[in-house]
């Protein structure tokens, strides 16, 4: 795949164009990844409304019905539903890790069994998630999508 | 779905391997046809219930491992007294071998989870690889 940086002072904003002969894999992962670069949801803070960029979350957790998304420093708390947020950031490389854990996979730095047999997915920022295996397939196929490309 | 069948069929041969081994220590020669299609269809049984469990997050992972040796117990010993296993073998021999066949398998199960995990470490490592290339 060729790279062409192009600068233009007309532009407002950044534009990207993927130009391709065929729709492979890699092309729909760069275009899924251009897609989501940007993109943020909205969440909150001390009763403020901040738009958090999907890149920037380590992981989104379900507590007490409550929804916390974690970034590497903060944390924020998100009205949408676990299973909603899992249907929006599908695609954006976010993977079910439990019942009540969504994890982007771009943070996942390694997988570990522990003693008692749970299984402790270390994170880019230092933290460590439980992971239940019955998810072990869908990391898996994720990171497979990504490095086919 | 592939794996489940596989986990049935690698359950009921050491099934079968156990039993023959009990067996032989009872002097007997020969398994019949029906005892063969009986653990078949319990490890069926079996599975299918496990399955189910699986989708219930344990806190604790030895509780899990007890609730499913329990099931597992309790599936075989009704099995046993259904087709009328008690006339051949004592109970106490059943458990025994229900425990070490559970044993097995979860050992079994123990190095395919860390194989798993091990691949999985080697496809992020090997992304993690792609992405330096690329900066």
């Amino acid at each position: 795949m060729r790279l062409i940086m192009c600068e233009r002072q007309d532009l407002e904003e950044p534009e990207v164009t993927i130009a391709y002969r065929e729709m492979t894999e890699s092309v729909k992962r760069v275009s899924d990844y251009v897609r989501y670069v940007d993109q943020t949801i909205l969440c909150k803070k001390d009763n403020e409304e901040i738009a958090v960029l999907i890149n920037d979350i380590f992981y989104l957790e379900s507590v007490d019905k409550k929804v916390f998304v974690y970034c590497e420093k903060e944390v924020f708390r998100s009205n949408y539903k676990l299973y909603e947020l899992e249907e929006m950031l599908s695609k954006a490389g976010f993977v079910r890790v439990s019942k009540s854990v969504l994890l982007n996979i771009e943070k996942l730095m390694g997988l570990k069994t522990l003693v008692n047999s749970k299984l402790e997915a270390r994170l880019s920022n230092g933290e460590s998630i439980c992971v239940t295996r019955k998810y072990l397939k869908d990391i898996k196929s994720e990171l497979l999508r990504r490095n086919k490309g | 779905m592939k794996k489940i069948i596989l986990n049935i069929l690698a359950t009921t041969g050491i099934s079968l391997v156990a039993l023959a081994l009990v067996a032989t220590c009872y002097d007997a020669t020969l398994i019949c046809i029906d005892t063969v299609f009986q653990v078949l269809g319990l490890n069926v049984i079996i599975y299918i219930g496990l399955y189910f469990m699986d989708y219930i997050e344990y806190r604790y992972p030895i509780l899990e491992t007890g609730l499913k040796l329990l099931y597992v117990m309790i599936l075989v010993l009704l099995g046993g007294w259904i087709w009328g296993w008690y006339s051949n073998l004592p109970g106490v021999v059943l458990i025994l071998m229900t425990i070490g066949i559970f044993v097995v398998c979860v050992c079994l199960d123990t190095v395919s989870l860390l194989s798993e995990v091990k691949s999985i470490n080697i496809l992020i490592e090997g992304e993690g690889q792609s992405k330096n290339i690329s900066l």
